[in-house]
């Protein structure tokens, strides 16, 4: 699920206070604070969330368990360790349902929105390798192919990649088998949004423009000044775009080659997000491998690049009536774990559906946020039928933690009970929640208004800029 | 359909709505007062006594530009709101807007808190003067107000699972960096009110469900006993809250009152 602005903020006030220090904490006010354009407090701020597609739900019709539970589990902070579960971070806050998030900013430890510093002092200190040196965070469409993993590629196995960002980079305990196996089981099933526009082997198909069609003969052309390469030869059209090596094109290391389908969602750029679009990049390559293109070549080439980049149906509204579809998916997970008496996994559930409805009772707001007028009683009777969700789960969790399996399944059916009753409400109060866009831009206008009158002019805080 | 603005509450227009509105959400009556909750309200009374003490020094601070003065009067005066939050919702819900707005806050403590502990100003005195107002307000209609066992459940619930839903991470005081100081006041008020309003009469009712209520209270104030926020167990905190939360709800049918709701 998209991150919250209430997310968004503790997040912040996370990284502020621990990077930045005490007197600081207030430097976050989009305009002149320190978060650039582009990051959640912006008034564009999204009503539309990236769609998830599985590649069993379109061959079997449905999802199995391991990849409803590595769903679960990667919406779980409870999977990662520290403050990153103290502030509620799970791996789907940076990968919204699977891709990344362009918007995802933390003072100290982004450069651009879109990137972050694994090996920054946040979340695991022991991983801090001292040097900003944020990366983007890549989408996990098609994660299947994209074999080596890491950045730098470093990580043969998914297995081991993951297992490394929850341990090492988050410093969360180990994780069992069973929840790495289904953590690597759900990002391998996310396929990449399908782009009609290309056939089998990457060919763009004949509805292409003439622009579109010379771009893709560019692509393939070798270099001038070196004829065994070619943007087609790292980026292989009948692969994916993927040649699954790492190349230095002169942006400071080695890097393995990124896939461009679905690209046009993946901004920004390159290994540290220091180009915003296709133009730059193109310039980047005709600059670094004497390519001399003419404007037509440019042009021509991103016109390729975005035609290549496309998927369909790139997001879906992002509303209460989605919020409780994934509520039901995670929910289904109990369906196996309390016969199976996993009470790991029920504990799991329990926090990861309990923070999303936490979330989702955040969405409307109460009644002392005085950015909404309307509705009050609505909202009212919202949350408290969200919260009276949240303490039925409870119920579930305190049953399987007492080891009363029966119990527990008796309280998940009253559960299911309270939340049917509840749906309805919630819906009715929806107009005068976050996922009507006025009421949305309004909220965030608060929380920068807030925020505005908390800077302080004497504190300065060094914008990071990649170009200096 | 939706409505987007800011109320401007101002003071005292909506004074004498705020005072019907406390009766209609509480359920004030002419009944005896319940011995219980005669001596609880003392402790509440203090509470906004000493807080409204606190605001007058810290609008005195703040006309005298005395920062780290404003800021240490601030800090007294949420201590006596925050054990008092235990009734503001049910009983003055149009005064917790006013003293206590988030995140738009153009009144109230998180205005001058933004500016005293963010911006490191000593520019609010406009806001401090309105907090004095609103406050002085409280303190007075506080001590004729008829608390009632229904909306002291209501508020002891709601404040339970409050505790528990927003205040770990940050909290509302984020500037001020006092959420850890304000979830003890809240448990303190919590634990008063359960005593001397509830704790006699469950026991007799429900000795079993009364030990649970003790127990999640105690739990829930040891999980508290941390040295700062960010050595709080997050997990166990949120837990302890639920559990407290779902012991109040269901202490309601033993002590012949209606289950609380958890709206705002």
């Amino acid at each position: 699920m998209p991150v919250s602005a209430r997310s968004l903020i503790l997040t912040l006030a996370l990284a502020s206070s621990v990077v930045l220090g005490h007197v600081a904490r207030a430097e976050y006010g989009g305009d002149g604070g320190i978060l650039p354009a582009g990051t959640e407090l912006d008034d564009e701020f999204s009503t539309t969330q990236p769609r998830e597609i599985f590649k069993s739900e379109a061959m079997q019709g449905s999802k199995s368990y391991m990849v409803r539970l590595g769903d679960m589990a990667f919406s779980s902070p409870s999977l990662l360790g520290g403050p990153a579960r103290q502030a509620g971070i799970s791996c789907d806050t940076c990968h919204i349902n699977g891709t990344n998030n362009a918007r995802l900013f933390v003072p100290g430890m982004s450069t651009v929105p879109g990137t972050f510093d694994t090996t920054g002092p946040i979340f695991n200190p022991r991983a801090d390798n001292g040097v900003q040196d944020p990366v983007t965070i890549p989408s996990l469409r098609g994660e299947r192919f994209q074999a080596p993993y890491g950045h730098d590629g470093r990580f043969t196995s998914l297995h081991e990649f993951v297992r490394n960002v929850i341990v090492n980079e988050f410093a969360g305990t180990e994780p069992s088998p069973e929840i790495l196996d289904a953590v690597v089981a759900y990002i391998q099933d996310i396929d990449f949004l399908p782009n009609p526009r290309l056939d089998l082997n990457g060919k763009l198909k004949g509805t292409a423009s003439e622009s579109e069609k010379r771009g893709e003969a560019l692509f393939s052309k070798p270099f001038t000044h070196d004829p065994n390469l070619s943007c087609a030869g790292c980026h292989i059209p009948s692969g994916n775009f993927l040649d699954h090596q790492q190349h230095d094109v002169g942006s400071l290391g080695s890097f393995k080659t990124p896939t461009l389908r679905n690209a046009n969602f993946n901004a920004p750029y390159f290994h540290d997000g220091r180009y915003a679009t296709y133009d730059q990049v193109v310039i980047h390559f005709d600059r670094m491998f004497y390519l001399g293109l003419s404007k037509q070549d440019r042009d021509d080439l991103v016109a390729y690049l975005k035609a290549v980049g496309d998927g369909q149906e790139p997001t879906v509204p992002d509303n209460v009536d989605i919020r409780m579809k994934e509520v039901r998916d995670f929910l289904s997970v109990l369906d196996t774990a309390i016969p199976a008496h996993n009470a790991p996994v029920i504990a799991m559930t329990q926090d990861t559906v309990g923070g999303e409805l936490r979330d989702l009772a955040e969405g409307f707001p109460e009644r002392k946020d005085q950015t909404v007028t309307g509705g009050k009683p609505e909202r009212a009777k919202a949350r408290a039928a969200i919260k009276e969700m949240v303490l039925a789960l409870h119920a579930v969790g305190a049953a399987s933690d007492a080891g009363k399996f029966d119990q527990a399944g008796v309280a998940l059916e009253n559960f299911r009970a309270v939340m049917a009753e509840s749906v309805p409400v919630i819906k009715l109060a929806e107009p005068w929640s976050i996922y009507n866009p006025e009421v949305r831009a309004a909220r965030l206008a608060a929380f920068r208004q807030l925020y505005q009158a908390a800077i302080d002019p004497k504190v300065v805080v060094r914008r990071m800029d990649p170009d200096e | 359909m939706t409505s987007v603005s800011r109320l401007n509450i101002g003071f005292p227009l909506r004074a004498f709505g705020w005072f019907v509105l406390a009766g209609i959400a509480a359920g004030a009556s002419a009944a005896p007062v319940d011995p219980g909750i005669a001596q609880f309200k003392p402790f509440v009374v203090k509470g906004v006594g000493e807080s409204l003490a606190s605001a007058r020094k810290m609008r005195d601070s703040i006309a005298a530009h005395d920062l780290q003065g404003a800021q240490q009067a601030w800090l007294g005066a949420r201590a006596g709101w925050e054990q008092a939050e235990v009734i503001t919702d049910e009983f003055f819900p149009d005064l917790d807007d006013a003293i206590d707005s988030w995140p738009n806050g153009k009144t109230g403590f998180h205005s001058i808190e933004a500016r005293l502990f963010g911006a490191h100003e000593t520019d609010s005195l406009a806001q401090a003067d309105e907090l004095v107002k609103n406050l002085t307000y409280f303190d007075e209609k506080l001590k004729s107000v008829t608390l009632t066992q229904q909306g002291l459940l209501n508020g002891l619930t709601k404040l339970a699972y409050e505790v528990g839903e927003n205040k770990a991470d940050g909290g509302e005081s984020q500037f001020a960096g006092t959420s850890l100081a304000d979830m003890i006041a809240n448990v303190d008020g919590i634990r008063t009110a359960y005593k001397y309003v509830f704790a006699a009469r469950l026991k007799s009712k429900d000795p079993v469900l009364a030990a649970t209520a003790e127990k999640d209270i105690a739990q829930l104030g040891a999980v508290l006993k941390a040295p700062d926020l960010k050595s709080l167990d997050a997990d166990a905190l949120l837990s302890d809250s639920e559990d407290l939360a779902a012991t109040l709800q269901a202490a309601a049918a033993p002590l012949g009152l209606t289950k609380p709701a958890l709206g705002d």
